[in-house]
């Protein structure tokens, strides 16, 4: 099965190097979608299936968390699994998120591997239905 | 706000971003102006990006980088030649270290307090040398990298 992915995120290089990390990460990517903000990201959801979206928080616009709000009060999309890739780093802001029901975070800066490891993880899970944060996530102690 | 903990915070932010995710070597510079750390800031061809932020405590960081340092730093980053880099990526590149120091930054000094970031927005270099001498005081920490110079600066509201 290949995936369909949606990048979020304001700069283009940015979704450039995530699209190009999400490429080589081993698991079968089918398309790869980008929108610069949370309201071009809806209104692609609403017209493609997405498997997972990775996005920004801190964009013009629409931001990731409204965008996040938006997709848990729709139906169709509240199932989709988003990984939130932030330079955020509140723990009030990260429980926020985790409360929205985010499948995982990554913080900016990453690594290629950190990427990697976290959507190979999702989307193993997501064989078997999308996955939940875990709740003793070293990414998320700080 | 203890400066030198404002300034220490900057530094491990800057080398947090500059060296893991660009890989890029770098040194702690003592100069405490942009013209100690540069010899004509005028001449030096900056680019400069500038985010708000408003939190326990409000103001704003500035970022300059000369541009060649900037091409080469997009180029490396985004894994093309230098010379296909379009300026607007640089643009965008260079605004991205800038909000990524300082989701890092407020992260690092204060990881239970929320800070509210704006959009980075590049800006003249001559306008951010002026806010860098800011009647307020600005914390500026400049840093050397093997063959140029950066300077990142706080300023307060």
């Amino acid at each position: 099965m290949a995936y369909n992915i949606l990048i979020v995120d304001d700069s283009p290089p940015m979704r450039a190097v995530i699209k190009k990390t999400v490429k080589v990460s081993g698991f079968n990517v089918g398309q790869v979608f980008e929108a610069s903000n949370g309201k071009e990201a809806l209104d692609l959801l609403r017209r493609e299936w997405m498997d997972l979206v990775v996005s920004d928080h801190n964009m013009p616009e629409m931001n990731g968390l409204e965008m996040l709000e938006e997709m848990r009060k729709d139906e169709l999309l509240r199932s989709v699994p988003v990984v939130m890739v932030t330079t955020e780093g509140s723990r009030e802001r990260i429980e926020m998120f985790r409360s929205m029901g985010i499948a995982d975070y990554i913080k900016k800066p990453f690594t290629p591997e950190e990427i990697r490891s976290k959507l190979n993880r999702i989307m193993g899970e997501s064989e078997n239905g999308p996955g939940a944060v875990e709740e003793d996530d070293e990414e998320l102690d700080f | 706000m203890d400066r030198e903990l404002l300034k220490k915070t900057m530094r491990n932010s800057i080398s947090e971003v500059l060296e893991k995710m660009f890989f890029l070597p770098l040194d702690f510079s003592e100069a405490g102006t942009p013209g100690e750390l540069w010899e004509d800031p005028a001449a030096a061809d900056l680019m400069a990006v500038r985010l708000s932020f408003a939190g326990p405590f409000s103001g704003s960081l500035v970022f300059l980088i000369p541009r060649k340092l900037g091409v080469d730093l997009t180029a490396d980053f985004m894994g093309v030649e230098k010379d296909a880099v379009p300026p607007e990526h640089v643009e965008q590149t260079v605004e991205e270290i800038l909000n990524m120091i300082a989701g890092s930054t407020f992260s690092i000094l204060d990881d239970q307090a929320v800070y509210e970031l704006g959009i980075p927005e590049s800006t003249s270099a001559q306008q951010a040398l002026a806010a860098t001498s800011s009647p307020r005081g600005a914390v500026f920490q400049g840093v050397d990298t093997l063959d140029s110079r950066i300077a990142l600066a706080l300023v307060g509201a």
